[in-house]
């Protein structure tokens, strides 16, 4: 269980305050810090997006909160529902550190359901940051508060999905005007979810089409993680190749277009999705990542 | 002068044989009822009084007592009219007193003489027949459900007059030469519902054929107009042909509510009962403050139950869904007395993915927040997920699958002839329970897989995040297939199907 006795309060004076956070328009007087102090100088970079997130957000979420972590870049985030949380989940799965910076105090913390998310993090020897004493529940107006925390923490931010008003837009906002630099995670011009990351490419941001690119500029050595091999019978070649050619496709029209019985389709896709090759959400099956 | 006429009352669902006593003495003109009986009973005796004047026989002058036996069993209902009006003309003499000891009398009466028809006449008439009774004068409106009942003689009757000329012999009694069989095919319409109306969706019509085959709970979700209403009203059309027994169950169900006598024929379909949301407890269940009467899950006994729009059902009422679902009746107690319903049958529900309705849906967007999301998949996570084996995700079909004019899809004749094919099966393994009620103790019997299976659904627990329940189900599930296919034992490819039906184990799952 985590010990709430440990945590720490920092303010302007202090040696570990950061200094990136000193340079910030409006920085914050004190921070109350749980976990690893030593991570709030270190170079990272903040992942947000939206709460409401489709498939292909969360995929991208995850990854990149995995690739960053397996390059030991630490990685800022909100620990907010949707994209926030699974950037965070990615960095967990990469064995690699997080930052998350709260809008209310820490003992106070929301969303419930991530709580065990930050002690997760916490244990994982990650941190906790909130500008606010720790008994402070959180307000309306705290949230787009914290979000100059996360970028001001950070080298670059990377906005993965956001729609055209999402927080994710605002902590973006403040990245620009605190000189950081802003990636952001093109998506399909049709998605709602999407609108608000393209709109950000659109106004300079540097679209994010490989992870290893970020890492790079952050000035971090690119490690490998570990990717296995799948082996993949005929049946479950024939079936991802269909699948490519649709963004989400149902069983029904695979077993159309190969001429199998739905029953076959759906044991091999389930099989398939045993194997990690396929996800399926909403009954649409769509392709894990790329073999 | 006494007299005594047999007849019966419905309790709950049940026939009570009841001999109706009456005694003419000498006293003040007044008629006595007794023998616990309700308003309605003790209203008859103005109706007897003006049936017996209007039908042209003499009322005595004297002092009736009616006694109704046993005296220690609450009667209600007014089907002990024509019984009462017999007995009083019995005691006047009108009829034979041998004849009558070889009837038995349900009807109500009308002021003119004419006898109505009356709820629950297919009860009482198995009462009866279990009674021995020979001859059995009910109302003509009731004529048709009378057909189930064997070994009874049954003469439908339209007036007081006709029932006291048939007792004393001097009309023709003999008219009913309708059996079950030749009523069933005469007033069997040709299905006009049938799967082949359905294009595409090949994918939900294999889960519902697993479904009907095992007698699984299914949840079908997906956006609206996606065709789940379409699809469970076309349930029915699958199920196999019912027995003559469940026929009868199913009969006494309707005939208790009073729907046979009212539509004018038997329900020799399957019942496809689908309650809205804003549905009472005891319109659910059953239940009232006098005696029960039979509630949805009741009237839904040998059907299908289909709950639309299931979320929007109050939790309680989904929850207490449980009891009855395992025991196949429901029980309701009222005044000291025990009342049992049987409740056997196919549940099927459907439910929007979202608040909204169209959350991942590939046309429209989702308006719902992130709360309203997670509050709804709350709701549909809980006693819901507990009462299905399969859930499936239906998808609007695409305007190319409505055109194309030969690929129609499987039609309901196939895949009846497929879930014949699975349960005949299975009771040739000697399982003669659906699979869908195997107790744990019979998935450890008739569900055990080889090293291959076993490796796979171990494989399937930790990467598809499994639930004990929901590794359970899968079993069932897989069990199902396997008989479809007509294998001895569970295969790879049937784990791996039935596990895509699986259901919801946390919140964070897509619906």
């Amino acid at each position: 269980m985590i010990d709430y006795n440990k945590i720490e309060k920092i303010d302007m004076e202090s040696d570990d305050y950061p200094e990136r956070l000193r340079e910030i328009n409006n920085p914050p007087r004190q921070l109350y810090c749980l976990g690893d102090i030593s991570l709030l100088s270190s170079v990272s970079a903040a992942v947000v997006g939206s709460r409401k997130y489709t498939l292909y957000g969360k995929s991208v979420a995850t990854m990149i909160g995995r690739r960053l972590a397996e390059s030991g870049v630490p990685v800022v985030s909100g620990l907010a529902n949707g994209i926030d949380s699974f950037a965070h989940m990615g960095v967990l799965e990469g064995q690699g550190k997080g930052i998350a910076v709260l809008g209310s105090g820490i003992k106070m913390m929301g969303p419930t359901r991530n709580r065990q998310l930050m002690f997760d993090l916490v244990e994982a020897g990650g941190l906790v940051v909130s500008e606010y004493e720790s008994e402070l529940a959180a307000t309306p107006w705290t949230f787009p508060l914290r979000n100059r925390i996360i970028s001001g923490l950070s080298k670059i931010v990377i906005v993965v999905e956001a729609n055209y008003n999402s927080g994710a837009l605002i902590t973006a906002q403040h990245a620009s005007e605190q000189g950081r630099m802003v990636y952001a995670v093109p998506g399909n011009i049709n998605s709602q979810f999407s609108i608000g990351s393209n709109l950000l490419i659109r106004d300079g941001a540097i679209p994010l089409i490989v992870v290893d690119d970020a890492i790079r500029d952050l000035g971090y050595e690119i490690q490998e993680g570990d990717e296995r091999k799948i082996q993949l019978g005929d049946d479950e070649i024939k079936i991802i190749s269909e699948v490519r050619k649709y963004n989400g496709v149902t069983p029904d029209i695979i077993a159309n277009s190969l001429n199998m019985r739905v029953s076959e389709v759906n044991a091999i896709v389930t099989v398939m999705e045993i194997k990690g090759v396929v996800e399926i959400c909403c009954g649409k099956i769509h392709l894990a990542k790329s073999i | 002068m006494f007299s005594k006429i047999k007849s019966a009352v419905c309790i709950g669902i049940e026939g009570k044989a009841i001999n109706v006593e009456v005694d003419i003495s000498n006293g003040l003109p007044n008629m006595n009822i007794v023998g616990l009986a309700s308003t309605s009973i003790m209203e008859a005796r103005e109706r007897i009084k003006s049936a017996i004047l209007n039908s042209g026989y003499e009322y005595p002058r004297g002092r009736i007592t009616v006694n109704l036996t046993p005296a220690d069993i609450h009667k209600s209902g007014s089907n002990l009219d024509l019984p009462m009006a017999i007995a009083v003309l019995t005691s006047m003499q009108y009829i034979d007193r041998r004849e009558i000891e070889k009837y038995g009398l349900i009807g109500e009466l009308s002021l003119d003489g004419n006898v109505l028809g009356v709820e629950a006449v297919l009860p009482m008439l198995l009462c009866m027949a279990q009674d021995k009774v020979e001859n059995v004068i009910i109302p003509r409106a009731n004529a048709s459900e009378a057909v189930l009942v064997d070994g009874i003689n049954i003469i439908p009757v339209n007036s007081l007059r006709e029932c006291v000329d048939v007792i004393n012999g001097r009309l023709d009694t003999d008219e009913r030469s309708v059996t079950l069989s030749s009523y069933i095919e005469e007033i069997s319409n040709p299905e006009c519902l049938d799967f082949a109306d359905i294009r595409g969706q090949d994918s939900a019509k294999r889960a519902i054929t697993i479904a009907v085959t095992g007698r699984h709970g299914l949840l079908m979700v997906g956006s609206p107009g996606c065709g789940k209403t379409m699809m469970a009203k076309r349930i029915p059309t699958i199920m196999p042909k019912m027995t003559t027994e469940e026929l009868v169950e199913t009969a006494i169900v309707y005939s208790i509510i009073g729907k046979n006598n009212r539509e004018g024929t038997i329900c020799i379909d399957r019942p496809f009962r689908s309650p809205h949301n804003s549905i009472g407890r005891a319109g659910l269940m059953g239940g009232g403050t006098q005696s029960p009467i039979p509630g949805e899950i009741t009237l839904a006994h040998n059907g299908v139950l289909f709950l639309d729009e299931v979320c929007e059902f109050d939790r309680d009422k989904i929850e207490s869904l449980r009891q009855p679902i395992e025991e196949k009746s429901i029980t309701h107690i009222r005044n000291g007395i025990t009342y049992t319903f049987p409740c056997n049958f196919q549940l099927v529900m459907a439910a929007n993915p979202c608040k909204c309705g169209y959350y991942g849906d590939s046309e429209r967007m989702c308006k719902c927040s992130q709360n309203q999301l997670l509050q709804y998949r709350r709701k549909m996570s809980g006693p819901m997920m507990d009462r299905i084996d399969l859930r499936i995700r239906m998808e609007k079909v695409s305007y190319e699958e409505i055109s194309e004019i030969e690929n129609k899809g499987l039609s309901s004749c196939e895949m009846k002839t497929a879930v014949e094919k699975g349960i005949s099966f299975s009771k040739s393994m000697g399982r003669y329970k659906s699979n869908g009620d195997m107790t744990d103790a019979e998935i450890d019997e008739y569900c055990s897989l080889g090293t291959e299976e076993e490796a796979l659904m171990k494989n399937a627990y930790s990467k598809l995040s499994l639930s004990p329940r929901s590794y359970r189900k899968t079993l069932k599930v897989a069990r199902t297939i396997a008989d479809i296919d007509e294998s001895e034992r569970i295969r790879c490819e049937h784990l791996a199907e039935a596990l895509s039906y699986r259901v919801m184990t946390s919140i964070n799952e897509e619906t």
